[in-house]
């Protein structure tokens, strides 16, 4: 049996093999291109390129520790840069290849994860932030107003330990990344607390019942946001007072790539003003493009005015054992 | 009466599901509030290269392992019954009862231990080895149960009236055997188009299925398109079932 499973596996890569053209392997989140881009790309340079998509962070972690995934060009976010670096899993970009690296926005030139642009070119970014029916209740100003008994049932917060936990340590005045854990301790009571008032815990899911108006308020990443803020012109976002959660997805190289030339020629495209403008709109998101934004509408939900920018924290990545520790208090937090 | 009410609300229930997806896909809106007709995720997703490549994999992947998994699956159903091995058939529900992420992440354990001398990475091979892997149990023991009700005198007499054993088995154990091989060449080809653990983890560059395409979609709330190929996906298997109904029948 084993042979023959080898014989049409032998059989499938020759079949592969007919296209001659050099070929380069990127790995994306989901809707995160514009798929003409890509096409563009395969004709100007006659190359092919093989793109597939990723759910989580987790996902392309699996395979990219293996060294021996496949893919050239991976997406993580900026917090897991990082470890991956730590890992030897990520090549060091050359700036001499990347000629258009000027075009990001001046915050993403030298970003505080990694001041000197080596790991991962930065290409979209989120926040996150509340969405509120504008019709039906008054605008929050604070992470504290998603405590109010009034949205008791029509609440939901994001299915995600970093954003909740983090959000009720920033009401309490901690730090959003804290791994101190009587303060981690503390926000588990406030997390509990509000636990009743909510409807669930949802993430995306919850876009079609904020436009149903079924939902009046929720903790959500902007990207989602936006789609339903345009979807429904009753809804409204904001960046809370105490501060809120900035994540950024960059563009990296695996250091396993056999192709880390034409690797940087492909991020180096992705940098150019017309493509980041193109994949934003597509992508629904922020883009860390400079010379693109000007390109694109404006828009308050993807893009926070300067001031909210600056109560902006990036994450950085937890070690395995404040982790650990987050998950079992998240789980004590849904289970309780 | 009151039964057939009964079975009208299992079923209902059971379908209603599908029913909402199959609505939905014609929504001419982009979320779960109907609009109006349109074909216009229709359209979206033929022009989506992304899904139909993922579709095609899938097809490839499902039909070379079940075809694969057929064969072997029910050859080893037959050798268990002829030597009446009880051992090796509780070691199929074994294979059958293990959680899809301990088969995955053994699997991929194998495979990347292999790949320090075989020099290769993983994609469709790996997928459809995998998929082999775990179709084999339910092939083995759908045929199993038709071999249950199978006298072995019938061979027999073949044999005594001249045939050799290969050709005993071609023409009167096989025949015998045929709807039980379809049903279970079909339940191959399901759980191989619909999985996704194991899948996701043994998948490279080149072998990304339709499921895995689906689920990459849900970060960012999963869009109208993929209602409309699920849809297409539900009319195309539910094809199958009928076809394979009739071909019973016969």
């Amino acid at each position: 049996m084993n042979r023959r499973i080898f014989l049409f596996g032998a059989l499938a890569a020759a079949s592969c093999g007919k296209d001659h053209r050099p070929r380069l392997n990127v790995w994306n989140w989901s809707t995160y291109i514009d798929p003409e881009m890509v096409k563009a790309f395969e004709r100007q340079r006659s190359v092919r390129i093989r793109y597939g998509t990723y759910e989580s962070n987790e996902e392309m972690l699996a395979k990219a520790v293996t060294g021996n995934s496949g893919w050239d060009i991976v997406f993580p976010t900026h917090s897991r840069l990082a470890p991956m670096w730590r890992n030897g899993l990520l090549a060091t970009l050359d700036h001499k290849r990347l000629p258009s690296l000027h075009n990001l926005e001046a915050r993403f030139q030298s970003p505080e994860w990694d001041p000197s642009l080596r790991q991962g070119v930065p290409y979209m970014w989120n926040a996150t932030g509340i969405v509120y029916n504008k019709a039906q209740v008054s605008a929050p100003a604070r992470w504290a107003d998603l405590w109010s008994p009034a949205l008791s049932g029509r609440l939901t917060m994001l299915d995600d330990p970093e954003d909740v936990l983090g959000i009720c340590l920033l009401k309490l005045g901690y730090p959003f990344s804290s791994i101190n854990e009587a303060q981690l301790g503390k926000a588990k009571v406030e997390a509990l607390a509000q636990k009743k008032l909510l409807r669930a815990y949802l993430n995306a899911d919850v876009r079609d019942q904020l436009v149903s108006g079924d939902v009046l308020a929720a903790q959500l990443w902007s990207t989602t946001a936006a789609q339903a803020v345009h979807g429904g012109a009753k809804l409204g976002f904001i960046y809370p007072q105490e501060g809120f959660p900035l994540y950024c997805d960059c563009a990296a190289i695996l250091r396993e790539s056999p192709r880390q030339e034409l690797a940087h020629e492909f991020l180096d495209y992705l940098l150019q003003p017309g493509v980041a403008a193109a994949n934003a709109k597509v992508a629904e998101t922020a883009t860390a493009n400079a010379a693109a934004r000007v390109l694109l509408p404006s828009d308050d939900v993807l893009y926070p005015p300067l001031q909210a920018m600056q109560r902006g924290i990036w994450p950085p990545a937890l070690d395995s054992a404040a982790q650990r520790l987050r998950d079992r208090i998240w789980t004590e937090i849904k289970s309780g | 009466m009151k039964l057939r009410l009964y079975a009208t609300l299992a079923l209902l229930f059971l379908h209603a599901p599908l029913l909402v997806l199959i609505v939905f896909s014609f929504n001419s809106g982009k979320f779960t509030a109907w609009e109006g007709f349109s074909l216009r995720w229709y359209a979206a997703a033929a022009r989506d290269s992304q899904l139909i490549d993922g579709l095609w994999n899938s097809l490839l992947i499902a039909f070379a392992s079940a075809a694969l998994a057929t064969l072997t699956g029910t050859l080893a159903a037959y050798g268990m019954w002829r030597k009446a091995a009880p051992v090796l058939s509780a070691g199929l529900y074994v294979s059958l009862i293990t959680p899809e992420i301990v088969t995955g992440v053994s699997l991929l354990a194998l495979f990347q231990w292999s790949f320090r001398f075989l020099h290769l990475q993983l994609g469709m091979h790996t997928v459809i080895a995998a998929h082999v892997a775990f179709s084999i149990a339910y092939v083995s023991i759908v045929v199993s149960a038709r071999l249950r009700g199978y006298d072995r005198s019938q061979e027999e007499a073949a044999m005594d009236l001249g045939a050799t054993e290969w050709r005993a088995f071609f023409r009167v154990t096989v025949p015998y055997l045929a709807p039980a091989i379809a049903a279970a060449a079909l339940l191959a080809l399901a759980v191989s188009f619909d999985d996704y653990v194991i899948t996701s983890l043994v998948a490279g560059v080149d072998s990304e299925t339709l499921p895995m395409v689906i689920y990459s979609m849900a970060r960012k709330g999963v869009s109208p398109v993929v209602n409309a190929v699920s849809s297409c996906v539900v009319v195309i298997f539910g094809a199958l079932v009928l076809v394979s109904e009739r071909l019973q029948r016969r």
